[in-house]
Protein backbone atom coordinates (compact mmCIF):
# COMPACT_ATOMS: atom_id res chain seq x y z
CA UNK A 1 0.00 0.00 0.00
CA UNK A 2 1.54 3.56 -0.91
CA UNK A 3 2.43 5.85 1.89
CA UNK A 4 0.75 8.98 1.05
CA UNK A 5 0.67 11.12 4.43
CA UNK A 6 2.50 10.90 7.69
CA UNK A 7 1.06 12.53 10.56
CA UNK A 8 3.67 13.92 13.04
CA UNK A 9 3.30 13.58 16.66
CA UNK A 10 2.19 17.77 16.91
CA UNK A 11 -0.52 16.47 14.54
CA UNK A 12 1.35 18.36 11.49
CA UNK A 13 1.00 16.38 8.03
CA UNK A 14 3.55 15.79 5.51
CA UNK A 15 2.36 14.78 2.11
CA UNK A 16 4.45 12.70 0.36
CA UNK A 17 4.87 12.29 -3.31
CA UNK A 18 7.44 11.52 -6.21
CA UNK A 19 6.73 12.44 -9.10
CA UNK A 20 8.63 11.41 -12.18
CA UNK A 21 9.01 11.90 -16.39
CA UNK A 22 7.40 8.78 -17.30
CA UNK A 23 5.05 8.12 -19.64
CA UNK A 24 2.06 5.69 -20.01
CA UNK A 25 2.23 3.91 -23.62
CA UNK A 26 -0.20 1.00 -25.10
CA UNK A 27 -0.16 -0.54 -28.42
CA UNK A 28 -2.84 -1.51 -30.69
CA UNK A 29 -3.74 -3.66 -34.22
CA UNK A 30 -6.05 -3.04 -37.07
CA UNK A 31 -6.51 -4.65 -40.31
CA UNK A 32 -6.27 -2.13 -43.18
CA UNK A 33 -10.11 -2.21 -44.63
CA UNK A 34 -11.39 -2.01 -41.11
CA UNK A 35 -13.65 0.98 -40.39
CA UNK A 36 -11.79 1.67 -37.36
CA UNK A 37 -13.32 1.71 -33.72
CA UNK A 38 -10.71 0.77 -31.36
CA UNK A 39 -10.23 1.84 -27.66
CA UNK A 40 -6.18 1.25 -25.80
CA UNK A 41 -5.07 1.45 -22.82
CA UNK A 42 -8.04 -1.43 -21.87
CA UNK A 43 -5.41 -4.65 -21.05
CA UNK A 44 -2.39 -5.10 -19.47
CA UNK A 45 0.92 -7.76 -19.98
CA UNK A 46 -0.36 -11.17 -20.60
CA UNK A 47 -3.77 -10.02 -21.73
CA UNK A 48 -4.48 -9.45 -25.32
CA UNK A 49 -4.03 -6.63 -27.32
CA UNK A 50 -6.23 -3.90 -28.44
CA UNK A 51 -7.39 -5.31 -31.75
CA UNK A 52 -9.76 -4.82 -34.76
CA UNK A 53 -10.84 -6.54 -37.58
CA UNK A 54 -8.88 -9.58 -39.28
CA UNK A 55 -5.36 -9.10 -37.30
CA UNK A 56 -4.33 -12.12 -35.10
CA UNK A 57 -5.07 -11.90 -31.37
CA UNK A 58 -1.69 -11.25 -29.49
CA UNK A 59 -0.50 -11.88 -25.88
CA UNK A 60 0.58 -8.02 -24.62
CA UNK A 61 4.25 -8.06 -23.74
CA UNK A 62 5.94 -5.77 -21.43
CA UNK A 63 7.05 -3.13 -24.77
CA UNK A 64 2.90 -3.40 -25.74
CA UNK A 65 2.10 -1.62 -22.64
CA UNK A 66 2.98 -0.74 -18.72
CA UNK A 67 -1.01 -0.24 -17.99
CA UNK A 68 -0.58 -0.99 -13.83
CA UNK A 69 -4.78 -1.52 -13.89
CA UNK A 70 -6.34 -1.85 -17.29
CA UNK A 71 -9.04 0.72 -18.37
CA UNK A 72 -7.67 3.00 -15.64
CA UNK A 73 -5.63 4.59 -13.59
CA UNK A 74 -4.48 2.81 -10.24
CA UNK A 75 -5.39 3.64 -6.86
CA UNK A 76 -1.50 5.15 -5.89
CA UNK A 77 -1.00 6.88 -9.22
CA UNK A 78 -2.03 10.15 -11.22
CA UNK A 79 -1.01 11.60 -14.45
CA UNK A 80 -0.03 14.74 -15.74
CA UNK A 81 -0.18 14.70 -19.72
CA UNK A 82 1.84 17.03 -21.00
CA UNK A 83 1.69 15.39 -24.74
CA UNK A 84 0.29 12.29 -26.90
CA UNK A 85 2.70 10.81 -29.29
CA UNK A 86 2.82 7.39 -31.09
CA UNK A 87 5.23 5.31 -33.52
CA UNK A 88 3.52 3.22 -36.40
CA UNK A 89 4.75 0.09 -37.40
CA UNK A 90 2.84 -2.35 -40.68
CA UNK A 91 2.38 -5.81 -40.11
CA UNK A 92 2.36 -6.48 -43.59
CA UNK A 93 4.33 -5.11 -46.92
CA UNK A 94 3.18 -3.28 -48.89
CA UNK A 95 2.69 -3.85 -52.41
CA UNK A 96 1.75 -2.97 -56.08
CA UNK A 97 1.61 -4.26 -59.28
CA UNK A 98 2.24 -8.13 -61.14
CA UNK A 99 4.54 -9.44 -60.02
CA UNK A 100 4.75 -7.56 -57.00
CA UNK A 101 7.32 -5.13 -55.97
CA UNK A 102 7.56 -4.31 -52.08
CA UNK A 103 6.92 -0.34 -52.28
CA UNK A 104 7.55 -0.54 -48.08
CA UNK A 105 8.17 -3.66 -46.39
CA UNK A 106 7.17 -4.56 -42.77
CA UNK A 107 7.89 -3.39 -40.05
CA UNK A 108 8.41 0.05 -41.62
CA UNK A 109 5.10 1.43 -42.51
CA UNK A 110 4.21 3.01 -46.04
CA UNK A 111 4.22 6.64 -46.08
CA UNK A 112 1.09 7.10 -48.19
CA UNK A 113 -0.47 4.52 -45.37
CA UNK A 114 0.87 7.01 -42.44
CA UNK A 115 -0.98 10.51 -44.57
CA UNK A 116 -4.35 8.19 -44.90
CA UNK A 117 -4.17 8.04 -41.38
CA UNK A 118 -3.92 11.04 -40.86
CA UNK A 119 -7.08 12.33 -42.63
CA UNK A 120 -9.15 9.80 -42.01
CA UNK A 121 -9.20 9.36 -38.18
CA UNK A 122 -9.74 10.78 -35.38
CA UNK A 123 -7.95 10.49 -32.00
CA UNK A 124 -9.63 10.84 -28.45
CA UNK A 125 -8.49 10.51 -25.26
CA UNK A 126 -11.46 10.11 -22.72
CA UNK A 127 -10.84 10.28 -18.63
CA UNK A 128 -13.90 9.56 -16.26
CA UNK A 129 -16.08 6.26 -16.68
CA UNK A 130 -19.18 6.62 -18.86
CA UNK A 131 -18.06 10.75 -19.85
CA UNK A 132 -18.45 11.34 -23.53
CA UNK A 133 -16.13 14.69 -23.79
CA UNK A 134 -12.68 13.61 -24.61
CA UNK A 135 -9.94 15.56 -23.12
CA UNK A 136 -8.05 15.32 -25.69
CA UNK A 137 -9.56 15.08 -29.41
CA UNK A 138 -8.09 15.88 -32.93
CA UNK A 139 -7.58 14.53 -36.02
CA UNK A 140 -4.65 12.34 -36.12
CA UNK A 141 -2.30 14.17 -38.05
CA UNK A 142 -2.48 16.99 -35.28
CA UNK A 143 -0.55 14.50 -33.55
CA UNK A 144 3.03 14.59 -33.79
CA UNK A 145 5.39 11.92 -34.08
CA UNK A 146 8.45 12.28 -31.30
CA UNK A 147 9.55 8.11 -31.40
CA UNK A 148 10.64 6.48 -34.29
CA UNK A 149 13.62 6.32 -36.84
CA UNK A 150 14.22 8.32 -40.01
CA UNK A 151 15.42 6.24 -43.27
CA UNK A 152 18.52 7.13 -45.62
CA UNK A 153 18.23 5.77 -49.08
CA UNK A 154 20.88 4.61 -51.65
CA UNK A 155 21.70 8.02 -53.85
CA UNK A 156 23.32 5.50 -56.22
CA UNK A 157 20.87 5.05 -59.56
CA UNK A 158 22.20 1.52 -60.04
CA UNK A 159 21.54 0.46 -56.42
CA UNK A 160 18.00 0.59 -57.04
CA UNK A 161 18.53 -2.26 -59.15
CA UNK A 162 17.97 -4.03 -55.69
CA UNK A 163 15.14 -2.39 -54.45
CA UNK A 164 15.91 -0.30 -52.09
CA UNK A 165 13.33 2.42 -52.71
CA UNK A 166 10.87 2.78 -50.87
CA UNK A 167 8.05 4.82 -49.68
CA UNK A 168 8.72 5.42 -46.07
CA UNK A 169 7.75 8.12 -43.28
CA UNK A 170 7.00 9.57 -39.65
CA UNK A 171 4.79 12.18 -38.82
CA UNK A 172 7.29 14.71 -38.47
CA UNK A 173 10.86 14.02 -37.51
CA UNK A 174 11.12 11.90 -34.49
CA UNK A 175 12.77 14.32 -32.25
CA UNK A 176 11.68 14.43 -28.82
CA UNK A 177 10.74 18.02 -29.73
CA UNK A 178 7.91 16.92 -32.43
CA UNK A 179 4.79 16.26 -29.64
CA UNK A 180 2.66 19.39 -29.41
CA UNK A 181 2.48 20.50 -25.21
CA UNK A 182 -0.65 21.10 -24.17
CA UNK A 183 -0.66 24.58 -22.73
CA UNK A 184 -2.90 23.02 -20.24
CA UNK A 185 -1.89 19.70 -19.16
CA UNK A 186 -4.47 16.71 -18.86
CA UNK A 187 -4.53 15.70 -14.92
CA UNK A 188 -6.06 11.59 -14.58
CA UNK A 189 -6.38 11.39 -10.64
CA UNK A 190 -5.78 7.84 -9.11
CA UNK A 191 -8.43 5.23 -9.90
CA UNK A 192 -10.22 7.04 -12.55
CA UNK A 193 -10.70 5.86 -16.02
CA UNK A 194 -9.07 6.41 -18.80
CA UNK A 195 -8.88 5.54 -22.35
CA UNK A 196 -7.35 6.24 -26.13
CA UNK A 197 -9.68 6.04 -29.20
CA UNK A 198 -8.92 5.76 -32.69
CA UNK A 199 -11.73 6.06 -34.82
CA UNK A 200 -12.53 6.31 -38.67
CA UNK A 201 -15.92 7.50 -40.19
CA UNK A 202 -15.92 4.92 -43.03
CA UNK A 203 -13.40 2.08 -43.56
CA UNK A 204 -10.21 2.43 -44.17
CA UNK A 205 -8.62 2.06 -47.56
CA UNK A 206 -4.69 0.94 -46.22
CA UNK A 207 -2.16 -0.66 -48.25
CA UNK A 208 -1.14 -3.12 -44.93
CA UNK A 209 -2.12 -4.13 -41.25
CA UNK A 210 -1.29 -1.72 -38.37
CA UNK A 211 0.57 -1.95 -35.38
CA UNK A 212 0.66 1.31 -33.39
CA UNK A 213 1.86 2.28 -29.84
CA UNK A 214 0.22 5.54 -27.92
CA UNK A 215 2.30 7.60 -25.45
CA UNK A 216 0.67 9.74 -22.81
CA UNK A 217 3.68 11.42 -22.14
CA UNK A 218 4.02 13.66 -19.20
CA UNK A 219 4.68 13.06 -15.15
CA UNK A 220 3.25 10.03 -13.09
CA UNK A 221 2.94 9.91 -9.69
CA UNK A 222 4.53 6.94 -8.22
CA UNK A 223 4.08 5.65 -4.61
CA UNK A 224 7.52 6.14 -2.72
CA UNK A 225 6.98 2.97 -0.84
CA UNK B 1 27.37 32.87 -19.04
CA UNK B 2 26.03 32.71 -15.50
CA UNK B 3 28.12 30.57 -13.42
CA UNK B 4 26.28 27.60 -11.49
CA UNK B 5 26.81 28.08 -7.55
CA UNK B 6 24.20 25.87 -6.19
CA UNK B 7 21.58 22.83 -7.47
CA UNK B 8 18.19 23.07 -5.70
CA UNK B 9 17.19 18.85 -6.11
CA UNK B 10 13.37 17.73 -6.33
CA UNK B 11 13.44 16.61 -3.07
CA UNK B 12 14.28 19.85 -1.85
CA UNK B 13 18.29 19.08 -1.14
CA UNK B 14 20.67 22.03 -2.31
CA UNK B 15 24.08 20.96 -3.62
CA UNK B 16 26.93 23.23 -3.68
CA UNK B 17 28.81 22.17 -6.54
CA UNK B 18 32.57 20.82 -6.50
CA UNK B 19 33.93 20.25 -9.80
CA UNK B 20 30.78 19.46 -11.90
CA UNK B 21 30.40 19.32 -15.40
CA UNK B 22 28.01 19.01 -18.32
CA UNK B 23 30.94 18.18 -20.32
CA UNK B 24 31.61 14.65 -19.68
CA UNK B 25 28.56 12.46 -19.59
CA UNK B 26 28.46 8.75 -18.40
CA UNK B 27 27.83 5.92 -20.98
CA UNK B 28 28.43 2.52 -21.44
CA UNK B 29 27.73 -0.43 -24.26
CA UNK B 30 25.96 -3.32 -24.44
CA UNK B 31 25.32 -5.75 -27.49
CA UNK B 32 21.85 -7.05 -28.46
CA UNK B 33 22.31 -10.65 -29.86
CA UNK B 34 19.65 -12.50 -32.56
CA UNK B 35 17.29 -14.98 -30.61
CA UNK B 36 16.19 -15.09 -27.43
CA UNK B 37 17.61 -13.48 -24.49
CA UNK B 38 16.49 -12.16 -20.89
CA UNK B 39 18.24 -8.63 -19.90
CA UNK B 40 21.08 -6.78 -20.85
CA UNK B 41 22.73 -4.30 -18.02
CA UNK B 42 24.41 -1.18 -19.14
CA UNK B 43 26.19 0.54 -16.50
CA UNK B 44 27.45 -2.62 -14.56
CA UNK B 45 31.15 -2.67 -15.35
CA UNK B 46 34.14 -0.69 -15.52
CA UNK B 47 37.08 -0.61 -17.65
CA UNK B 48 38.03 -3.73 -18.70
CA UNK B 49 35.18 -5.71 -17.69
CA UNK B 50 33.12 -8.06 -19.98
CA UNK B 51 30.72 -5.75 -22.15
CA UNK B 52 27.15 -7.08 -21.87
CA UNK B 53 26.32 -9.61 -24.70
CA UNK B 54 29.18 -10.16 -26.18
CA UNK B 55 29.57 -13.44 -27.51
CA UNK B 56 33.27 -13.45 -27.17
CA UNK B 57 33.31 -12.21 -23.85
CA UNK B 58 34.94 -9.22 -25.40
CA UNK B 59 36.81 -7.15 -22.33
CA UNK B 60 35.57 -3.11 -22.40
CA UNK B 61 37.25 -0.56 -24.15
CA UNK B 62 37.39 3.11 -23.40
CA UNK B 63 35.03 3.95 -25.98
CA UNK B 64 32.42 1.14 -24.57
CA UNK B 65 32.01 2.65 -21.10
CA UNK B 66 33.19 5.33 -18.81
CA UNK B 67 32.34 4.31 -15.52
CA UNK B 68 34.67 4.06 -12.73
CA UNK B 69 35.33 1.35 -10.59
CA UNK B 70 33.72 -2.08 -11.00
CA UNK B 71 30.34 -1.14 -12.43
CA UNK B 72 26.95 -1.22 -11.40
CA UNK B 73 27.27 1.88 -9.11
CA UNK B 74 28.58 5.47 -8.81
CA UNK B 75 32.03 5.86 -7.26
CA UNK B 76 31.76 7.30 -3.63
CA UNK B 77 33.42 10.82 -5.04
CA UNK B 78 31.15 11.48 -8.25
CA UNK B 79 27.34 12.58 -8.14
CA UNK B 80 25.21 12.45 -11.22
CA UNK B 81 21.86 14.67 -12.58
CA UNK B 82 20.19 12.80 -15.64
CA UNK B 83 18.29 15.59 -17.61
CA UNK B 84 18.65 13.00 -20.68
CA UNK B 85 19.16 9.45 -21.60
CA UNK B 86 20.39 8.86 -25.09
CA UNK B 87 20.86 5.80 -27.05
CA UNK B 88 22.55 5.20 -29.99
CA UNK B 89 22.58 2.05 -31.71
CA UNK B 90 25.19 0.67 -34.10
CA UNK B 91 25.97 -2.74 -36.00
CA UNK B 92 28.88 -5.24 -35.36
CA UNK B 93 29.13 -8.14 -37.57
CA UNK B 94 31.77 -10.03 -35.93
CA UNK B 95 32.80 -11.47 -39.15
CA UNK B 96 29.40 -13.50 -39.74
CA UNK B 97 27.64 -13.84 -42.76
CA UNK B 98 25.42 -10.95 -43.27
CA UNK B 99 21.77 -12.52 -42.84
CA UNK B 100 19.47 -12.05 -46.25
CA UNK B 101 16.50 -9.53 -45.29
CA UNK B 102 13.86 -7.45 -47.65
CA UNK B 103 16.61 -4.38 -47.60
CA UNK B 104 20.51 -5.31 -47.94
CA UNK B 105 22.32 -5.16 -45.04
CA UNK B 106 23.98 -2.33 -44.12
CA UNK B 107 28.14 -1.61 -43.73
CA UNK B 108 29.06 -1.58 -40.45
CA UNK B 109 28.45 0.19 -38.17
CA UNK B 110 25.46 1.87 -39.37
CA UNK B 111 22.18 0.24 -38.80
CA UNK B 112 19.63 -0.84 -41.43
CA UNK B 113 16.24 0.82 -40.79
CA UNK B 114 14.17 -2.43 -40.91
CA UNK B 115 16.73 -3.46 -37.78
CA UNK B 116 16.58 -0.26 -35.96
CA UNK B 117 12.41 -0.32 -36.50
CA UNK B 118 12.39 -3.58 -34.83
CA UNK B 119 15.06 -3.08 -31.98
CA UNK B 120 12.76 0.57 -31.27
CA UNK B 121 9.40 -1.85 -31.27
CA UNK B 122 11.00 -5.18 -29.27
CA UNK B 123 12.84 -3.78 -26.30
CA UNK B 124 11.81 -1.94 -23.15
CA UNK B 125 14.58 0.26 -21.00
CA UNK B 126 14.33 0.71 -17.74
CA UNK B 127 16.73 3.29 -15.76
CA UNK B 128 17.31 2.18 -12.41
CA UNK B 129 18.50 4.01 -9.47
CA UNK B 130 19.13 1.52 -6.31
CA UNK B 131 18.65 -1.81 -6.26
CA UNK B 132 15.18 -2.55 -7.21
CA UNK B 133 13.43 0.97 -8.17
CA UNK B 134 13.05 2.10 -11.94
CA UNK B 135 13.04 5.30 -12.32
CA UNK B 136 11.41 5.55 -15.84
CA UNK B 137 11.31 2.60 -18.21
CA UNK B 138 10.19 3.00 -22.01
CA UNK B 139 10.42 1.45 -25.10
CA UNK B 140 13.98 2.16 -26.73
CA UNK B 141 12.59 4.42 -29.38
CA UNK B 142 11.42 7.36 -26.18
CA UNK B 143 15.08 7.54 -25.92
CA UNK B 144 16.38 9.18 -28.40
CA UNK B 145 19.83 9.00 -29.62
CA UNK B 146 20.63 12.81 -30.60
CA UNK B 147 23.64 11.49 -32.44
CA UNK B 148 24.31 9.99 -35.78
CA UNK B 149 24.81 11.06 -39.37
CA UNK B 150 22.58 13.02 -41.37
CA UNK B 151 23.10 11.49 -45.16
CA UNK B 152 21.99 13.66 -48.15
CA UNK B 153 21.07 11.80 -50.94
CA UNK B 154 23.27 9.10 -49.74
CA UNK B 155 24.50 6.04 -48.92
CA UNK B 156 25.40 4.60 -52.25
CA UNK B 157 26.24 1.17 -52.77
CA UNK B 158 27.33 -0.90 -49.66
CA UNK B 159 31.26 -2.51 -48.92
CA UNK B 160 29.17 -5.41 -47.48
CA UNK B 161 27.75 -6.29 -50.86
CA UNK B 162 30.48 -5.67 -52.64
CA UNK B 163 29.44 -2.95 -54.17
CA UNK B 164 26.34 -4.36 -56.15
CA UNK B 165 23.65 -2.83 -54.13
CA UNK B 166 22.45 0.12 -51.47
CA UNK B 167 20.53 -0.18 -48.14
CA UNK B 168 17.84 2.12 -46.19
CA UNK B 169 19.38 2.97 -43.26
CA UNK B 170 17.71 3.86 -39.76
CA UNK B 171 19.01 5.74 -36.60
CA UNK B 172 17.21 5.94 -33.02
CA UNK B 173 15.24 9.10 -33.75
CA UNK B 174 16.96 12.02 -35.60
CA UNK B 175 20.88 12.87 -35.52
CA UNK B 176 20.83 16.70 -34.28
CA UNK B 177 21.60 17.78 -30.62
CA UNK B 178 18.76 18.63 -29.16
CA UNK B 179 16.54 15.27 -30.73
CA UNK B 180 17.31 13.62 -27.62
CA UNK B 181 14.04 13.58 -25.04
CA UNK B 182 14.56 16.12 -22.15
CA UNK B 183 13.38 14.82 -19.24
CA UNK B 184 11.15 16.69 -17.48
CA UNK B 185 11.68 15.72 -13.94
CA UNK B 186 15.53 14.85 -13.72
CA UNK B 187 17.37 11.96 -12.21
CA UNK B 188 19.44 12.17 -9.23
CA UNK B 189 22.05 9.21 -8.66
CA UNK B 190 24.60 9.84 -5.18
CA UNK B 191 27.99 9.04 -4.66
CA UNK B 192 27.92 5.36 -4.20
CA UNK B 193 24.18 4.59 -4.96
CA UNK B 194 23.11 1.68 -7.19
CA UNK B 195 22.14 2.08 -10.70
CA UNK B 196 21.73 0.88 -14.20
CA UNK B 197 20.62 1.24 -17.41
CA UNK B 198 18.49 -2.22 -18.29
CA UNK B 199 17.39 -3.84 -21.06
CA UNK B 200 14.89 -6.48 -21.59
CA UNK B 201 12.93 -7.66 -24.66
CA UNK B 202 9.06 -7.37 -24.35
CA UNK B 203 8.56 -10.46 -26.42
CA UNK B 204 11.67 -12.80 -25.71
CA UNK B 205 13.71 -11.54 -28.51
CA UNK B 206 13.88 -8.80 -31.23
CA UNK B 207 11.54 -10.41 -33.70
CA UNK B 208 13.06 -10.99 -37.17
CA UNK B 209 16.42 -9.07 -36.27
CA UNK B 210 18.00 -9.51 -39.29
CA UNK B 211 21.73 -10.86 -37.74
CA UNK B 212 23.40 -13.90 -37.14
CA UNK B 213 25.38 -16.00 -35.20
CA UNK B 214 28.12 -13.84 -33.27
CA UNK B 215 26.81 -10.59 -35.15
CA UNK B 216 25.12 -8.07 -32.51
CA UNK B 217 23.58 -4.36 -32.43
CA UNK B 218 25.35 -2.37 -30.04
CA UNK B 219 24.01 0.08 -28.01
CA UNK B 220 25.57 2.80 -26.29
CA UNK B 221 24.05 5.07 -23.13
CA UNK B 222 24.66 7.69 -22.81
CA UNK B 223 23.38 9.84 -19.51
CA UNK B 224 23.74 13.25 -20.07
CA UNK B 225 23.39 16.04 -17.36
CA UNK B 226 25.16 17.12 -14.30
CA UNK B 227 27.86 15.23 -13.31
CA UNK B 228 30.54 16.04 -10.22
CA UNK B 229 33.52 14.31 -10.90
CA UNK B 230 36.81 14.28 -8.49
CA UNK B 231 38.66 17.62 -8.03
CA UNK B 232 41.55 15.72 -8.65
Amino acid sequence: MAIKEIQLPTGEKIVIDEWLHWATYSTMEFSSAVRLDLRCFTYLVGQTVAHQGAVAARTATTTDTNQIIKGQTNFDEALLIYAITYEPWALTDAEAGSPAIVLAAAPAPFSTDIRKLQRHTLMEFNVGAKIRKPQISSPMSFVGQSVGSPAFSPGDAAAFAANTTLSYGTAGQPTGLNQRLQKLPIYVESSRTMFLKLSSPTALDLETDFRIRWYLDGLRRRPVA
Amino acid sequence: MAQLWKIRLPDGRTLVPGDWTTANPLFSTVEVPPGTWNILAAFSYGPGGIVPGSPTQRKAQFTDTNLQGEGGKLPENEELVIYNVQIEAFTRYNGEDVPADTYPDADEPDVSLLNMLRLQRDILVSVRISAVKNYTQQPLSYFGAGTGVNRYCSPSRTVVSAGTEGSVLGNNGMTDVGAERTLASPLYVGPGDVFGVDFTPGPGSVEDLALTGDSRIELRTILNGYRRRPVA
